[in-house]
């Protein structure tokens, strides 16, 4: 039923795998469910237009199948996770791939009703598995470059949230219909209220954002099969800005999350969370060892990890996320651990990726970085910019970028330009490697 | 054989005549083609990056390369590319398209069906290109190609049916075209085909060009196979869209008007389109069940089942019409109902109250035939229901009610003082916090606003080329220095609160010549002359204009280049405060440094100063010697300003001017506006005596405006109440007269009032108001019921904040708010549907004693007698004030309700839930 376009399997690239044959359970609710990713990948809801198809991307994880997708704006992140108990056939192999959701798919999943059941078979049966030679990763998947940055991105977002609301069907179902569906304005705030959630207009402790609450509306169609609303979201202060947040409609036997951008203009492609480290600490040999241990864990076991690479649980901790900046895991918040996914990604392209680190690394190759004590002042073209950096390692910067997001949206250039110089003029602080302008290693 | 060769060629391009290149290229032979091809492709670049060329000889010139291309270059694919390069198009591209047919055609390349086929999978399937889509047509028919070889790509198909232009009948126009057998297959599958559809058939069009018309129409000929075309429409329908494409795939059901027999064989497809369908297609889905259900064609177990997801759907009416039909089943087929019955539970869990009810009725006329499977179910789902609706279940079906799950009260949360942010420490640190309030104007917080301002002034004290050092990147970038005009006899046509900072940042950092220009504008401003002052701004409302003169004084103080004083008035709490023994420490600071505050500041500082008396401080004030010390003495000693009066005033003003209804003149119509005037205790001044003072001013040159007190209570006239009078820093509002909050929320009204003034926003000052201190008058209970009733949901849920920290204070006029609220809507202002869920949000976060007090107190406003016609929405606020009753117990009843039951008037509705509170307030006061 579902056409895979080639992937990645444990053993290596293949062109259209088969990672699974079988039967969903819960039929309607799955072909609602998987036509709620399909949506999303569908949307735009910044700057509406239509949008060409996309495709959402499938994991097996041996237990379990995860279909992921961004928005066409970049601004929604969906994932569908199939659990065990929804799974009814046979699991051939584990690996990454992804899925064409075309018109005449998206009716046959629309008829599904009451007792239809919903064979799933990730991979016509007539073709063979065939295993390639050649690196690990290859570019088979036709992913765009943003759902690449997206998927690292998002996960080290999310790894920053926790529980912060669970409400029952509903409560839930009422909450999500209650929500303003106009585009404009400024950020709402969920804040739990006994078993309600209410919406309030600026942050405080134990609120979560709901930035864009239109976006949304995708789960309107599968709050009748809903077990419960579960809400995710980083900490906040009366005076923070407003932040990403992550809605899970519990399901039977699945569960689907959506998770928002901070504002219906950002895409988490562009939200620079995943500079720190690539730019920062030396786990790359790290990530490589830990990298090579995963086999498309649907939950990987940090403990385990650690005594089978011989690293501390830190140094795995460490390693996952940068394995996550090439998307190489997720996070998932319902078992809060990470899990192991294959995405198309080249190492070499981390910089073409990352625009500002590049762009950082440029103004430090060029000199036109001057340090002076705990200041540094950065000069682009006519105009100068002052990093300022406080007693715990913490940076500011005079520029627009910084003085629009003071930092929630990843550090600009010129932060990242003063850290690795600093990086360069003392070296047992930092990675002195980092310093160097990429080209010239 | 004719010759040619690259210049001429050339030449003949440049003249821009398409035509002259056809005839040339038109005769030569593939070898000179292909000699020429290199250069033609070549000069594609130049002539597209050419921008600066005349508009209309570009154009032509990119036609006719376009056509010396299309006869030069070989190949299928490389002709395709050129005719789709995407810098080669200037909006009229294809208008060659004669030229290019004819030095196609005059080719004779085998290649031309594959281009043809090339070409349409290039066309664009979002957007239409007419002469572009005529090309592939012409070549399809030039080349011959047969009904199987036809291009059938989105931007064909599309194309095709766009250039439908029919002179009669457009099902005639169809039936004789040549693609017709050939398309017309793929026509429902085109993305895009549904919006065609919908437009065609759109009212200012004659009904014989509607696609839908002509689709059905074909289809009775028998030109169509109209079962698949129901299939496919309907297919459409269930694979979702855009609405407008999804109109015209209704337009074409209807159109197509299906038989029973027709709709009887698509009972799935309509089964699934009721359940899961889009909003505005379900509707027509549960027209054509119902009426397969009512010639008895409709098994009973699709009905269950689809039933069942439909009393989930959010929409009101699809509900309502499910729960009718359902009825009708049950009174039908009284042995059907028990099954029916175990299905309406569902609607229980519907959200409004009105259908609860309904569904409750629906149980109250059937529970005889109910089953014991059905009873438990129905049963368990009652529980979630009011308890006197729950009780109404048990009793229809016979039984016992449910046990409740008792709900712990929840606590109202203790409102959480707001800290403020450690003062500025660094010049870095000043330049980052100027440059963010630059970057996120208009939402200007008031600490980091005071906070800017305390350090620009303490920095200014310092080494002022230093501070120019540091602020300079910012200054730069946002071109603060070119806010100030170069002509010193240049009038200043605006005055807002973004450009009086930036003033007062370049009196502190700007060198001597620029500073002297400063100072004249200044003067002019502290003049308040009006040939080089915008008059209008200073009708703004009285804390804009407090706020605006205390910049000013800032920027007038720092121009002066002997040592400036420190700020006094830099608040010391989240709220605004000042703590008076932190005032008495600044005055001493100033009196042993020998520094005097600025008058303005000293006004505001003593402003900020909390209600609360405080002897310690004023002990402590009383050994200051300096003047400004002495004041604080004194004004700790009177305790302070008195409080405002802030008066109630409904006024009919002229609104805005309308087109009359025949459209012969303009004419204001009246508007009744409830807001509040403000006058300084003691004070007789009227509103907008400020504004009536300047033109005094211009006159009497030694004028100087009022005090900070007396600013704030200016309001302007009705009449001048524009959206842009606000200015955008409404947040900082509340911190300037933290003790006497009514009068803040008095100057807010106008704009929460009205929204087309503006009233989008400034209700998200209502929870800072909240915070500060002053008793709750008709400005705050004024403001607290716009906002409720707010249009934008960001304001409305401000309005509960703020009401949420009123009630957590123990502030919460409760009563007040409810008559007002009741006034307000019945005069129109405000909608009884916004304000219910506001309330409903308040109760349920842990304020229901509270948000009974505002119900109990607005319906004997909104029923009869007081409102002889109760206004929309009145039934849900009494279905709120019984479900609020029902959790604080020990409620008064309400004596209008009797009336109500009694006269027999108003909806059904309404005497439903009257009865019911009616009686939930009669247990409730006997229970007391």
């Amino acid at each position: 039923l579902l056409q895979t376009s080639g992937g990645v399997t444990v053993a290596g690239p293949a062109a259209n795998p088969r990672f699974f044959t079988g039967f969903l359970a819960g039929a309607e609710q799955a072909a609602a469910a998987l036509l709620a990713v399909a949506n999303v990948a569908q949307a735009r809801y910044y700057q509406p237009q239509r949008v060409g198809l996309r495709d959402p991307v499938v994991t097996c994880n041996g237990d379990r199948l995860r279909f992921e997708s961004f928005s066409g704006c970049g601004g929604v992140y969906a994932r569908l996770d199939v659990l065990s108990e929804a799974l009814d056939g046979e699991v051939h192999d584990r690996g990454t791939t992804n899925v064409d959701v075309n018109g005449p798919l998206r009716e046959a999943l629309a008829r599904i009703g009451g007792a239809d059941p919903l064979h799933l078979a990730v991979g016509p049966d007539e073709l063979a598995v065939t295993t390639l030679n050649g690196p690990l990763v290859e570019k088979k998947v036709p992913l765009p470059e943003r759902w690449l940055r997206g998927f690292a991105e998002v996960q080290v977002i999310a790894a920053g949230f926790d529980l912060r609301a669970e409400l029952a069907a509903p409560e839930g179902r009422r909450f999500l219909r209650s929500l303003p569906r106009g585009a404009r304005g400024p950020a709402l705030w969920a804040v739990p209220a006994g078993r309600w959630l209410r919406l309030a207009s600026r942050p405080m402790p134990g609120a979560v954002c709901v930035p864009g609450p239109q976006r949304l509306a995708t789960l309107e169609p599968l709050l009748r099969h809903a077990r419960a609303l579960r809400v995710y979201g980083p900490v906040v202060g009366p005076a923070s800005p407003p932040s990403a947040s992550a809605w899970e409609l519990v399901l039977d036997g699945m569960r689907l999350l959506l998770t928002l951008s901070p504002e219906p203009y950002r895409g988490f492609s562009g939200e620079g969370a995943v500079l720190e480290a690539l730019a920062g600490d030396d786990v790359e040999a790290d990530a490589d060892l830990v990298g090579a241990l995963l086999a498309f864990e649907p939950r990987v076991e940090v403990d385990l990890l650690a005594e089978r690479s011989g690293l501390s649980t830190a140094q795995v901790l460490a390693a996952l996320g940068q394995l996550g900046t090439a998307g190489r895991v997720g996070y998932d918040l319902a078992e809060a651990a990470y899990f192991h996914r294959e995405l198309p990604y080249d190492a070499a392209r981390v910089e073409a990726m990352n625009p500002r680190l590049a762009n950082a690394r440029a103004l430090v190759a060029a000199g036109a970085v001057r340090l002076d004590g705990e200041l540094a002042t950065v000069t682009v073209g006519d105009r100068s910019h002052r990093v300022r950096f406080d007693g715990d390692g913490a940076a500011a910067c005079t520029c627009s970028w910084w003085a629009r997001y003071r930092g929630g949206r990843g550090k600009c250039k010129h932060v990242l330009a003063a850290e690795l110089a600093r990086a360069g003029q003392f070296p047992g602080r930092d990675d002195p490697v980092a310093a160097v302008p990429a080209g010239e290693r | 054989v004719s010759q040619l060769d690259w210049p001429a060629l050339r030449a003949l391009i440049d003249t821009g005549q398409a035509r002259l290149v056809a005839a040339a290229v038109e005769h030569l032979d593939e070898r000179q083609r292909r000699a020429l091809a290199a250069q033609v492709r070549a000069y594609a670049r130049p002539l597209a990056n050419d921008l600066k060329m005349d508009w209309w000889l570009r154009r032509g010139r990119i036609a006719a390369l376009r056509v010396a291309g299309a006869g030069c270059l070989s190949g299928a694919d490389a002709v395709a590319r050129w005719l789709t390069r995407q810098d080669l198009r200037t909006g009229d591209e294809w208008r060659a398209t004669t030229e290019m047919l004819l030095v196609l055609r005059a080719r004779q390349v085998p290649w031309l069906p594959e281009l043809t086929r090339r070409l349409a999978s290039r066309l664009p399937s979002d957007r239409w290109t007419d002469p572009q889509w005529r090309l592939v047509a012409d070549l399809a028919t030039s080349t011959g190609l047969g009904d199987l070889e036809l291009p059938t790509s989105d931007g064909f198909v599309l194309g095709w049916a766009q250039s439908q232009r029919p002179e009669g009948r457009l099902a005639d126009t169809l039936a004789a075209d040549p693609f017709f057998d050939a398309l017309a297959p793929h026509l429902l599958e085109v993305d895009g085909i549904g919006g065609l559809f919908a437009w065609s058939a759109s009212t200012w069009g004659p009904p014989e060009a509607s696609w839908p018309l002509a689709l059905a129409n074909l289809a009775a000929s028998g030109r169509l196979e109209r079962s698949r075309l129901l299939d496919r429409c309907l297919g459409r329908l269930l694979r979702g869209g855009p609405a407008a494409e999804l109109r015209g795939f209704l337009l074409l059901h209807q159109a197509l008007d299906s038989t029973l027999d027709e709709m009887a064989a698509r009972t799935g497809d309509y089964t699934r389109l009721l359940a899961d369908g889009p909003s505005q297609v379900a509707p027509a889905a549960q027209r054509a069940l119902r009426r397969l259900d009512d010639a008895g064609r409709l098994e009973p177990d699709r009905l269950l089942e689809v039933s069942r997801a439909v009393l989930f759907r959010p929409e009101r009416q699809l509900v309502r019409g499910q729960l009718s039909w359902l009825d009708a089943v049950a009174r039908r087929q009284p042995q059907r109902a028990g099954l029916v019955l175990a299905v309406v539970a569902v609607a229980f869990t519907q959200d409004s109250a009105e259908l609860q009810a309904r569904a409750v009725s629906l149980v109250a006329g059937h529970g005889r035939h109910a089953d014991a499977t059905a009873k438990t179910e129905l049963l368990d789902a009652a529980a979630s229901l009011p308890a006197d609706l729950t009780q109404r279940v048990a009793s229809a079906l016979g039984s016992q009610p449910p046990a409740r799950r008792p709900t712990p009260p929840l606590a109202l949360p203790a409102p959480v003082p707001r800290e403020l942010p450690a003062p500025i420490g660094s010049l870095a640190e000043l330049a980052e916090e100027l440059a963010a309030l630059l970057e996120g104007h208009p939402t200007v917080e008031p600490a980091a606003l005071e906070r800017l301002l305390a350090a620009l002034v303490a920095f200014a004290r310092g080494d002022r080329a230093d501070l120019a050092d540091g602020l300079d990147p910012v200054l730069a970038r946002y071109r603060v220095h070119s806010w100030l005009p170069t002509d010193p006899t240049a009038s200043v046509t605006f005055l807002n609160e973004l450009q009086q900072l930036g003033w007062a940042v370049l009196a502190a950092v700007a060198p001597p010549a620029k500073l002297r220009l400063l100072r004249g504008f200044m003067k002019a401003v502290r003049l308040g002359s009006e040939g080089r002052w915008h008059g209008a701004s200073l009708v703004a409302p009285g804390p804009r204009l407090a706020l605006l003169y205390r910049l000013h004084e800032i920027a007038a103080g720092l121009g002066q280049r002997s040592s400036a004083p420190l700020l006094v008035a830099t608040p010391s709490t989240g709220s605004g405060h000042l703590d008076p023994g932190e005032l008495v420490a600044r005055l001493e600071q100033a009196e042993a440094a020998g520094w005097e505050p600025w008058e303005r500041d000293l006004q505001q500082a003593l402003l900020r100063l909390p209600r609360a008396p405080d002897p310690a401080a004023a002990a402590r004030a009383r050994r200051l010697a300096t003047p400004a010390g002495q004041r604080l003495f004194a004004w700790l000693r009177d305790g302070g300003m008195a409080d405002p009066q802030v008066t109630r005033v409904v006024r009919t003003v002229r609104g805005r001017l309308r087109w009359s209804a025949d459209g012969s003149r303009l004419a204001a119509d009246e508007v009744v506006r409830v807001f509040a005037t403000v006058t300084p205790a003691g004070g007789s001044a009227k509103p907008g005596a400020f504004a009536a003072s300047l033109p005094a001013a211009r006159r009497l040159p030694p004028w100087r405006p009022p005090p900070q007190a007396a600013l704030l209570c200016e309001l302007p006239r009705p009449e001048r109440w524009e959206r842009w009078l606000l200015g955008g820093w409404e947040r900082c509002w509340p911190a300037l007269l933290p003790s006497h909050r009514d009068a803040v929320a008095a100057q807010l009204l106008p704009w929460l009032a009205d929204p087309s003034a503006g009233g989008r926003g400034a209700g998200q000052v209502l929870p800072a108001l909240a915070e500060t201190d002053g008793p709750v008058g008709p400005g705050l209970s004024l403001a607290l019921a716009y906002g409720l009733g707010a249009r934008d949901p960001v304001d409305r849920a401000a309005a509960v904040d703020a009401l949420l920290v009123l009630a957590g204070r123990h502030q919460l006029q409760g009563p007040a708010l409810g008559v007002e609220l009741a006034a307000l809507v019945s005069l129109g202002r405000l909608q009884v549907g916004r304000v219910v869920p506001a309330l409903r949000d308040a109760a349920r976060a842990g304020a229901p004693a509270e948000v009974w007090a505002i119900a109990s107190a607005a319906i004997p406003g909104l029923v009869p007698p007081a409102a002889p016609r109760p206004p929309r929405g009145v039934p849900d606020l009494l279905s709120l004030a019984a479900e609020v009753a029902g959790v604080t117990g020990g409620c008064h009843p309400i004596p209008e309700l009797a009336a109500i039951t009694r006269r027999g008037g108003g909806s059904s509705r309404l005497r439903t839930e009257s009865l019911r509170l009616q009686q939930l307030l009669g247990e409730s006061s006997a229970r007391a």
